[in-house]
């Protein structure tokens, strides 16, 4: 579904997204951002992150994950079980004339379907499909289980996070998922650009890989200069205090001021022009060697700094620093909202698009984040921000609609639909 | 359509902006990397007072060297009428030109996307500014890490109860970086589709100018936390090494390797990880209490757990202990430092650290672009060029200069080879 007059750049692609996980689904939903077609595939029951919260007004149920939503916006919803022969059938009749097929299943139960690409490639030559896996295909590990924070610390990406008198932390939010879906998304760019000359292919995706080669290439700083990165606390680096985070009254901010200049800025911003010329403070060297009392003269002043005030007053001076906002002061920020960057996902989700508002549940919008990138206008129309986007389908709501489209014989959608009915009221009944 | 390799020139400098011309050389295009003697990408370092030509301080930094591998380096002063010029020759031949500074630097240099565009409505230009190219704060400045911040990443790093902590790796540049190069790609995937309807393979002009602000390519990475908000009123909070719906769910301390703290990660996403844990634990009296079968009761006694896990990890080597617990299904993952990730027995057997010769620094293995493709394998992994090392090569052969024109730039200052300092 095209979301403006002009067709989206991708409009011309189709996918299918047999995945579960937040990784592969965030590149299915960057394709649909930009105008793809994409059928998700789910069990019966429903992608298991429709019951993983963020849950709209805190209430759970199928159609009312915020994640789950903002992914699948848009999306179309074929409901089948892929363990049982018909629903097998079924998928493959949906995959004529389909460009790219998703999936997050090891290699041998991909096998045994006969989903993987060389299985395939009879009969869908130009088929692409991608595999989004923890440790990819291959290897000791491909068997592994992994959660993003499992996956964080294979990748190098724990050891090094963290304060230095306690045991390190993974990141907060499930970072190396996301960036996984982005290159995700990007190798399957770079295979339908390859297509005409050496038609479907497969593309294998490791987040274990992709988080480690997003590692600001430590492993190369290893072999340069033997140096075994260890956790250096809120401090960008050891030692160096003037880059980094550092309380304010109200939360925290960052400040970074390795050079002189931007010391002396900092300085006057302080209303201590005096310190530039202070010798403990004159040259990088000294700064190094008077540490402490830098931070505690930084220290000093950023205590008493409302938050935004200080971000604001430094970047007036050209300094790069920055605050701390709360996902509050993210979705209220006037620089986001005047480039109208949110999005706005229907409240109602899963809802029948002519359900009428009542009062029980009012008609309303959710801010979403928006387009990772725009699109200028130029020799073609632009695509830019602020947009009303489309529900996210209830569980299994196209799928009368997209088997039929597909040719699948009237019975056997009847009995698939049959078999989706009795799957659910079964799950409901638990 | 499309069988001819791209074309990239690159201006940009640091981590985002030149991680999207490496993605695309990795897999074939050609990227030549225009940098002035000047103002070269600062990655490279800083310009020393005692810099002589040909100076090898340039050449040496991990993270230049990285990500501007495949890469040919070309010299042009922007700042000069003439290597404008040159810059424009080059763009006529190129499918895609990058850049990420601030908003207001490219037109100040002549080079304002709508001008660029229509001198060469062919090509896909993609600007990375921090903050976007509109907006009451489009001209503030930014880097990775601070995009992180602002992105409401670092502030959901760390212990509740001690401060925000930073992801280790400048996280806004790597998220905007993959993103701008899946932005080329969509964008020259529209232009060659309408190339092939118009039937001439380059009649309608299709380009485009993408703007990538780093702010908003990163927020998306931190939606699962993020969209509390909108869904609850509330604001999501700091978990430590705890989280929000698994436990136990721990970071546990192991034996240290040439003095250097090692830990492990362990996660139980459900009652049959935890029935796995007990098991691969040999089934200790403390795991059998009943309360333990459901995450609440996990979770109340989380401290409890934690206590017993670490007992159990303190004496083992990570690497030992997660194939221990793995061999048990437990979700469990060694928390490599970054000479562990050089060695990792996984990363090794697929090939991911990838053998480079670098005419200063030698031969050292750096990471493949962490995605595969069967058909299509990663094979121009060339070292990151020398300042300046292709420009004779580059004007030659892609602008047909002679031996006069180039001493002529050279005599103009175009393509100066001398390290000038800065005042």
């Amino acid at each position: 579904m095209s979301l403006s007059d002009h067709p989206l750049p991708l409009h011309d692609l189709r996918i299918v997204d047999c995945s579960t996980g937040l990784a592969a689904a965030f590149a299915a939903k960057l394709f649909a951002q930009y105008g793809a077609d994409v059928i998700k595939i789910e069990p019966p029951t429903g992608d298991p992150m429709r019951q993983a919260g963020p849950f709209i007004d805190d209430e759970p149920g199928p159609n009312r994950s915020l994640l789950f939503n903002w992914l699948h916006a848009g999306q179309r919803s074929v409901a089948l079980d892929l363990d049982t022969d018909p629903g097998l059938a079924a998928l493959k009749q949906l995959l004529h004339g389909v460009d790219i097929l998703i999936d997050s299943d090891p290699l041998a139960p991909t096998q045994a379907r006969g989903l993987d690409q060389p299985a395939l490639e009879d009969q869908f030559p130009n088929l692409i499909t991608a595999t989004v896996t923890p440790f990819g295909l291959t290897g000791p590990y491909a068997g592994y289980e992994a959660t993003h924070a499992v996956l964080h610390a294979l990748g190098g990406w724990v050891h090094p996070m963290g304060e230095q008198d306690r045991p390190p932390v993974p990141s907060g939010p499930e970072l190396g998922l996301v960036m996984t879906g982005v290159f995700t998304a990007f190798g399957i760019m770079q295979a339908l650009r390859f297509r005409p000359q050496v038609g479907g292919q497969a593309v294998d995706v490791s987040t274990q890989e992709v988080i480690a080669a997003t590692m600001i290439y430590d492993t190369v700083s290893f072999q340069y200069i033997g140096l075994q990165r260890q956790r250096s606390g809120h401090a960008l680096f050891n030692n160096i205090h003037n880059l980094g985070l550092h309380p304010s009254r109200d939360g925290y901010v960052g400040v970074y001021a390795p050079l002189s200049w931007q010391l002396r800025n900092l300085f006057e911003m302080m209303g201590k022009p005096e310190l530039s010329d202070d010798e403990r403070f004159r040259t990088p060297e000294s700064r190094i060697a008077f540490a402490d009392d830098l931070q505690q003269e930084i220290v000093a002043f950023t205590e008493t700094q409302d938050s935004l005030e200080f971000y604001h007053a430094a970047q007036a001076r050209r300094l790069p620093f920055n605050f701390h906002p709360t996902a509050e002061q993210i979705f209220d920020s006037p620089h986001l909202n005047a480039r109208g960057y949110f999005d706005r996902l229907p409240a109602l989700a899963g809802q029948p698009t002519d359900a009428q508002p009542t009062d029980a549940q009012p008609a309303s919008t959710i801010p979403v984040p928006g387009l990772p990138f725009r699109l200028d206008p130029g020799p073609l129309p632009g695509l830019q921000g602020s947009r009303d986007l489309p529900a996210a389908p209830s569980i299994g709501e196209q799928t009368h609609a997209a088997l039929t489209a597909a040719d699948v014989a009237p019975a056997t959608v009847a009995e698939l639909i049959a078999g989706l009915t009795s799957a659910l009221s079964n799950g409901a009944a638990q | 359509m499309s069988a001819a390799p791209l074309r990239v020139v690159d201006v940009s400098q640091g981590w985002a902006g030149p991680m999207v011309g490496y993605m695309l050389a990795a897999f074939g295009a050609e990227v030549i990397k225009v940098e002035s003697a000047r103002y070269f990408d600062w990655w490279r370092g800083s310009p020393h007072p005692d810099a002589a030509p040909g100076d090898n301080r340039y050449e040496m930094t991990p993270t230049h060297n990285s990500v501007n591998r495949s890469k040919l380096a070309v010299n042009i002063d922007l700042q000069i009428p003439e290597g404008l010029a040159l810059l424009n020759e080059l763009l006529a031949e190129s499918d895609v030109f990058v850049e990420n500074y601030p908003p207001r630097v490219m037109p100040r240099l002549g080079l304002a996307p709508e001008k660029v565009l229509a001198d060469h409505p062919h090509l896909v230009m993609i600007s990375l500014p921090a903050f976007g190219a509109s907006g009451p704060e489009m001209d503030y400045v930014g880097f990775g890490n601070t995009i992180e911040a602002m992105a409401g990443i670092t502030l959901l790093n760390g212990y509740p109860d001690g401060s925000p902590i930073q992801n280790p790796n400048a996280y806004g540049d790597p998220a905007s970086g993959i993103m701008g190069a899946f932005a080329v790609l969509t964008a020259l995937h529209e232009r060659d589709n309408l190339n092939a309807k118009d039937g001439s393979g380059g009649g309608q002009p299709a380009g485009r100018h993408i703007e990538l602000s780093e702010l908003e390519a990163t927020i998306p990475h931190a939606a699962n936390r993020l969209l509390e908000f909108p869904a609850t009123g509330r604001n999501p909070e700091r978990t430590g090494t705890r989280h929000p719906t698994m436990a136990p769910h721990g970071v546990y301390p192991c034996q240290p390797i040439d003095d250097i703290e090692r830990f492990i990660v362990i996660a139980c996403r459900d009652d049959d990880d935890w029935a796995n844990l007990r098991a691969a634990l040999g089934d200790p009296a403390w795991a059998q209490d009943d309360n333990l079968r459901t995450v609440d009761g996990r979770r109340a006694a989380h401290d409890a757990i934690d206590t017993h896990l670490a007992a159990w990890t303190a004496p083992r080597s990570h690497i030992d202990a997660m194939h221990h617990l793995q061999a048990h299904h437990v979700p469990a993952g060694a928390a490599l430092s970054n000479y562990d990730v050089l060695f990792d027995e996984h990363l090794t057997e697929r090939g991911f650290h990838i053998p480079v010769d670098h005419p200063v620094m030698g031969t050292s293995l750096y990471p493949a672009p962490g995605v595969r493709l069967s058909k299509s394998p990663v094979t121009a992994d060339r070292p990151a060029p020398l300042l300046g090392q292709h420009t004779e090569d580059v004007l030659q052969r892609i602008l047909h200069k002679t031996d006069q024109q180039l001493a002529d730039l050279e005599a103009l200052g175009v393509t100066t080879r001398a390290f000038l300092r800065e005042g």
